[in-house]
C-alpha cells in the first residue's frame, strides 16, 4: 500500500483538527499541538483501484509561520489549506502560507477547504473571491466540521493529484 | 549493405592523410615508415573486403537473438562467478525474478517447493519449538525463583494492583533489556518503511508512531540546532528509543530496560547496509514501502532480549533462606492455629459448663487475643468460675469475671443445707418452694427447721417426710421376737436385750407419730410350739402376749402415741425349726391417725 505524507495548514482556529477528526485514525491527543506543534493522524483513501494511506500532519495553526513548521513540511507529497469562511484574515494568511510553503518545499499538489460552510450567513469571504482562487487553478472545497461536508472529497482529490 | 558510419570514418581518414605528408619531410625516416605502416593497416581494416565481411557478420550475429543467446549462455555462468559477492547489485537485480519464479513454481506445482524445503522444514520447526520452550523455561524459572522472596511478595502485590500476571511482572523486573520494536523510517517524510515487533509486544500504529518520532526529531533539531543527524534517541523511565541516522532513512529501536553499548554499533551497520543495498530505492521513494520488505530480517536481528542470569535455586542462599523462613513462619502459624483452636474449644466447653451451672447467669462473654472475660449474675453458693476454669486447663489469671450477686431459686436446696445443717442421714429436697426432709433427725432439729425454712429464699414451707423411717422401724420391730420357757409365760433368760431394742425402736416410732399426729398400734402376738393341746396352747400363747404387753407398758410409760393389743395364736402358725423357736412373742405395727 502506498503511503503519502500530507500536511494540514491554516491559521489559528480555522478548525483544521475538528474538520478531519471524525474521518481519521488518531492515537494522539491535541496536547501535541501545543507542545511539539504537530499531531499525526492517518486517513485511508481509495484512488481508482489503489489504496493510499495518507499520513496526515496536522500542524498547529499559528498566525506567524515559524521555522519549526517549515521542517514539518519536509517530505510532504501534498497539503490541505484550510480557511475559515467567517474570518477574512484567514484567507490572507492562507495565501501567505501557500506562498511560503511553495518556497520551502516547491510546488506540491494541494487543495483548499473553505471551512464552516454551515455558518455561510456569517461568512466574510464572498463567492467572487472564491472564484478568483478557482480561476488560479486551485481546487476549492466547502467544508464543515459540523456536518462533515467536503472532507472526503478534499482528501480524494488531493490523493488523486499526488499519484 | 555497408554501414554508413564506416564510410564516414574512411572519408575522414583520407582527408586527414594528405596533411600528414609534409611531416615526413621534416621527420626522421624511421618515424615516417612507422606512420605509413599504421596507415596501411588502417586502410586494410577499413577497406579490405574480407575484413568488412567479418565485421558485417559480427554485427548480424549481435543483432540476432537466436545467434547471440547461445554465445552469451556460454559465458554467463563464468561472468556471474566472476562478479564480486560484495557488490549487491546483481542480487538486487535478480531478487524480484527469483521471488516471482518461486511464486510461479509454487502455484503451478506445489510439490516441487514442498520437496525442496522438506529437508529444512523439520529442523526449522524443531528450532522454533526449542526456542519457544527455552523462553518458557526462562519464564518459569524466573517466576519460581522469585515466588518466595520478599521481593517476590512485593511483585505479587504489584501484579495484583496492575492486573498483570505475576510471571509478566517477574520478567519485567528481571529484564536487562529487550528491543521491542524496530522501525525503518524514511527520513524526509517520516513514513515508516518497515516495522518489526517482538513477540507479545503490543505496538501502536507504526505509521503514526514513525511520523510523530520524525516530528519530534525535527522539533528538537529546529529548537536546539542538533544538526541534520538528528538525535540519537529519547529516554523515559522504562523505555529508550535509540535512533541511528542515515542519509535517507533512519533506524529506531524501542528498548525496554538499559540497551547494551554494542546495539548502537549493530544499528549503524544495519542502516549502512540498508543504504548500500536499497540506496536507489530510498532515493526514489514515492510512498511504496514494498521494496524494503527484503530488509526485514536485518531489522528482526535487533529484536533481542536479555534477562538477569537465573540463579540455580540449589546453589542460591537467598531462596533457601526464604524457604526456611517461610517454613518456620508456616510452622509458627500452624502452632498458633493449633493452640488458638484448642483454647477456643476449651473455652467453649467451660462456657457451656458455666451456663449450665445453677446460680450462674452469663450475660456477656468474650475470648480475646490474650484474656477472657465473663460477666453476669452469680449466687454466692454457685460454682466459682475462677476455680472451675482450672478444670478446663485454662489459665484462671487470664479471666476477668464481673458478677452481680443474686439468690438463685435453683440453689434453695443448697442454701437450706447450709443454713439448717441437717444431721447425717437426712436428705433435703426442694420442689415448688417446698423443702422436704427425709431420713432420721431429732425432734428438735425438725422443729427448728420448720421455723427457719420459710426464711430461706426460694422456700416457702418445710415438710418432714418420715415415711421411710417409719417403714424401716416397722420392719425392724416386726423382725424381733421374745422367746419363752416351755409351757410358761415367762421369757427365757437373756431376752432383755431384745426387749431393750424393741423399746428403743418403739420410742422412735412414737416420736414420729407425735410429729405426724398419728397413732402407733403394737399388736403383740403370742406363739407356742406344737406340743400340747390346742386349748392349752391357745391359753399359753395369749398368756405370753399379755405378759409381754405388761412388761412393755411397764417400761414404756413415756410413749404417748403408742398402744398395745394382744393376740394368741396356736400351732397353725408354727414355724419350722426347733420348738424353742416357736415359743415366742412377735410384734405387728399398725400406723393410724
Amino acid at each position: 500500500m502506498l503511503q503519502k505524507k500530507i500536511c494540514m495548514l491554516g491559521s489559528f482556529a480555522v478548525g483544521k483538527t475538528s474538520l478531519v477528526a471524525r474521518f481519521v485514525r488518531s492515537i494522539y491527543s491535541e496536547k501535541y499541538h501545543t507542545t511539539v506543534g504537530v499531531k499525526i493522524d492517518k486517513k485511508q483513501v481509495q484512488v481508482e483501484d489503489k489504496l493510499v494511506n495518507l499520513i496526515l500532519w496536522d500542524l498547529y495553526g499559528e498566525d506567524e509561520f515559524q521555522k519549526v513548521h517549515m521542517s514539518y513540511l519536509r517530505g510532504a507529497s501534498g497539503y490541505l489549506l484550510v480557511i475559515d469562511g467567517t474570518r477574512r484574515e484567514t484567507l490572507d494568511k492562507a495565501l501567505v502560507l501557500q506562498q511560503r510553503t511553495e518556497e520551502a518545499v516547491g510546488k506540491l499538489p494541494f487543495v483548499v477547504v473553505m471551512n464552516k460552510v454551515d455558518l455561510k450567513d456569517s461568512w466574510e469571504i464572498d463567492d467572487r473571491t472564491i472564484e478568483e482562487l478557482v480561476s488560479k487553478g486551485w481546487p476549492v472545497f466547502h467544508g464543515s466540521a459540523k456536518t462533515g461536508l467536503g472532507v472526503e472529497e478534499a482528501f480524494a482529490t488531493l490523493a488523486k493529484h499526488m499519484l | 549493405m555497408q554501414d554508413p558510419s564506416v564510410h564516414r570514418v574512411a572519408e575522414r581518414l583520407e582527408q586527414d592523410a594528405a596533411p600528414i605528408q609534409p611531416h615526413f619531410v621534416n621527420g626522421t625516416e624511421t618515424e615516417s615508415e612507422s606512420a605509413s605502416a599504421q596507415l596501411r593497416e588502417l586502410q586494410k581494416l577499413l577497406f579490405d573486403t574480407e575484413q568488412k565481411q567479418q565485421l558485417e557478420q559480427l554485427r548480424t550475429e549481435w543483432n540476432d537473438p537466436e545467434q547471440i543467446t547461445p554465445r552469451v549462455s556460454q559465458v554467463l555462468p563464468d561472468a556471474i562467478s566472476l562478479h564480486s559477492p560484495e557488490d549487491h547489485q546483481l542480487t538486487e537485480a535478480m531478487t524480484p525474478y527469483v521471488v516471482e519464479s518461486i511464486k510461479l513454481s509454487a502455484r503451478r506445482n506445489p510439490e516441487h517447493i514442498s520437496d525442496a524445503i522438506f529437508p529444512i522444514l523439520g529442523p526449522a520447526i524443531r528450532k522454533a519449538i526449542a526456542q519457544a520452550f527455552s523462553n518458557l523455561t526462562v519464564t518459569i524459572n524466573q517466576t519460581l525463583q522469585h515466588s518466595f522472596s520478599a521481593r517476590g511478595f512485593k511483585w505479587r502485590m504489584e501484579a495484583l494492583a496492575s492486573g498483570k500476571s505475576f510471571a509478566e511482572v517477574v520478567l519485567y523486573h528481571s529484564l536487562v533489556f529487550r528491543v521491542e520494536q524496530v522501525l525503518l523510517i524514511h527520513r524526509p517524510s517520516g513514513i515508516v518503511l518497515l516495522h518489526a515487533v517482538a513477540d507479545a509486544v503490543k505496538a501502536q500504529d507504526p505509521e503514526l508512531v514513525s511520523g510523530m518520532l520524525t516530528a519530534i526529531q525535527d522539533f528538537i533539531q529546529d529548537s536546539f540546532g542538533t544538526g541534520d543527524s538528528g538525535t540519537s534517541g529519547f529516554v523515559s523511565d522504562e523505555l529508550t528509543i535509540q535512533t541511528e541516522p542515515g542519509p535517507r532513512a533512519f533506524l529506531a529501536c524501542v528498548i525496554r530496560g538499559v540497551p547494551p553499548l554494542e546495539l548502537k554499533e549493530e544499528m549503524q551497520e544495519t542502516i549502512e547496509r540498508i543504504h548500500q543495498e536499497r540506496g536507489e530505492k530510498l532515493k526514489a521513494f514515492n510512498g511504496d514501502s514494498a521494496p524494503f520488505e527484503v530488509c526485514r530480517p536485518l531489522l528482526e536481528e535487533h529484536l533481542q532480549s536479555r534477562y538477569q542470569p537465573f540463579a540455580d535455586p540449589a546453589q542460591s542462599k537467598a531462596p533457601k533462606a526464604a524457604i526456611v523462613g517461610v517454613g518456620l513462619l508456616l510452622l509458627a502459624l500452624s502452632i498458633w492455629v493449633f493452640f488458638s483452636l484448642r483454647d477456643r474449644l476449651r473455652w467453649n466447653a467451660f462456657l457451656d459448663r458455666v451456663q449450665a451451672a445453677p446460680g450462674l447467669v452469663v450475660t456477656a462473654e468474650n475470648r480475646g487475643w490474650r484474656r477472657y472475660s465473663l460477666s453476669g449474675l452469680r449466687d454466692p453458693l454457685a460454682l466459682d468460675p475462677t476455680e472451675l476454669i482450672r478444670e478446663f486447663k485454662l489459665d484462671p489469671t487470664k479471666l476477668d469475671a464481673h458478677w452481680k450477686a443474686y439468690q438463685a431459686p435453683e440453689l434453695a436446696e443448697a442454701r437450706a443445707k447450709k443454713l439448717l445443717n441437717p444431721p447425717t442421714g437426712v436428705a433435703l429436697t426442694v420442689r415448688d418452694g417446698i423443702l422436704s426432709a427425709t431420713g432420721s433427725a431429732s425432734q428438735q432439729w425438725i422443729l427448728e427447721s420448720k421455723k427457719l425454712a420459710p426464711f430461706i429464699p426460694g422456700i416457702s414451707q418445710f415438710q418432714w417426710n418420715d415415711a421411710d423411717e417409719v417403714t424401716q422401724l416397722q420392719q425392724e420391730i416386726e423382725s424381733l421376737s421374745v422367746h419363752y420357757v416351755v409351757n410358761e409365760s415367762n421369757p427365757m433368760p437373756g431376752q432383755d436385750e431384745v426387749i431393750e431394742l424393741l423399746l428403743k425402736r418403739l420410742a422412735r416410732l412414737d416420736e414420729l407419730a407425735q410429729q405426724s399426729n398419728g397413732i402407733v398400734t403394737v399388736r403383740i402376738i403370742g406363739h407356742t410350739d406344737s406340743s400340747g393341746t390346742k386349748e392349752n396352747n391357745q391359753a399359753l400363747s395369749q398368756g405370753r402376749a399379755t405378759h409381754s404387753k405388761a412388761q412393755l407398758e411397764a417400761r414404756a410409760r413415756l410413749l404417748k402415741k403408742t398402744r398395745f393389743v394382744t393376740e394368741g395364736v396356736t400351732d397353725q402358725q408354727v414355724v419350722g425349726g426347733s420348738s424353742e423357736a416357736n415359743r415366742r412373742v412377735t410384734f405387728k405395727i399398725e400406723m393410724g391417725s
